[in-house]
């Protein structure tokens, strides 16, 4: 794949996929960004290998979801969840209300396990099928679902309290 | 709260990124960079082999000079002309040391010089660039 072939597709693909990072790296614009620049790289250098089996945009979130996963075992070797504060970067919301209640989605969001909140995320937010889920988490789609219901459990307790 | 209220909740409360000019020009910029690095491996790999070939070239030269050397003059005696050789080197004995000092000098310059080039390429593709630029500016 030529630069300018690629380039034309992150050009179409980079709103969803910073998008997607935002939310998984609870609202700090700078880390997506870093993340989303290292997974176009890597997308980049392997690009060879893309042999069209799954759609452009499933692959480059798979790498993405790589990258954030190798990212985070970097930062955080114990799992630690990201500070829920961190949210409060995510977006300018017009009443406080609103704010108010998008901060505490997000921050609950926060507090699901990897898993449950990319599929959450993924399933939600970018609209993705169980099956593109599945390719991009590398799990069966049993295996997806299931993180999708305890997820929106987890949610709801998170929200409730 | 019910199934259909977190969706509702969740698809209300997405969160929005605005289209960023200055992250495209990043990401060519680290293509570049990309691209930077597979040249100068392909030089560096092109120079290896064409080394290889001309010291494999000499060699063969030097077998064949050789061969011929000994059919045009098969009187000559093989271990008198190799003690003769061994004699002549053992004057440049005490200048030895300096002249494996200088390849080993020369031999580190161009290694220096050729990673210097990749890790200077490679700057741009260090990730964590980012969040440390704007860490950096608040």
């Amino acid at each position: 794949m030529t630069e300018e072939r690629f380039i034309d597709l992150v050009r179409v693909e980079q709103g969803p996929l910073r998008r997607f990072l935002l939310a998984l790296c609870g609202g700090d614009s700078a880390l997506a960004d870093d993340i989303a620049q290292d997974s176009l790289v890597r997308a980049y250098v392997a690009s060879g290998s893309f042999m069209g089996l799954s759609s452009f945009r499933t692959w480059l979130f798979r790498i993405a979801y790589n990258c954030y996963v190798d990212h985070r075992r970097k930062k955080h070797p114990g799992q630690a969840p990201i500070d829920g504060s961190e949210a409060l970067n995510l977006e300018d919301r017009n009443t406080s209300d609103a704010s108010f209640r998008y901060q505490q989605l997000h921050q609950a969001l926060d507090r699901l396990s990897e898993k449950e909140r990319t599929a959450i995320i993924l399933f939600y937010f970018e609209d993705r099928s169980i099956k593109e889920i599945s390719s991009i988490l590398g799990i069966p789609t049993g295996t997806v679902k299931y993180h999708l219901s305890i997820g929106r459990s987890h949610l709801k307790e998170h929200l409730s309290l | 709260m019910n199934d259909i209220e977190l969706e509702k909740l969740l698809r209300k409360n997405r969160p929005a990124v605005k289209d960023d000019p200055a992250f495209l020009l990043e990401v060519r910029q680290r293509l570049d960079a990309v691209e930077g690095i597979k040249d100068e491996v392909d030089r560096q790999r092109r120079h290896g082999r064409s080394t290889i070939l001309i010291a494999l070239f000499i060699g063969v030269a030097t077998g064949i000079i050789a061969t011929l050397f000994f059919i045009a003059f098969p009187l000559v005696n093989v271990k008198s002309l190799q003690a003769g050789i061994l004699a002549s080197l053992s004057l440049w004995k005490p200048y030895l040391a300096i002249v494996v000092a200088i390849a080993v000098m020369l031999l580190s310059i161009h290694t220096g010089n050729s990673s210097a080039i990749i890790i200077n390429k490679l700057h741009f593709l260090l990730p964590g660039k980012n969040s440390e630029d704007n860490q950096s500016t608040h």
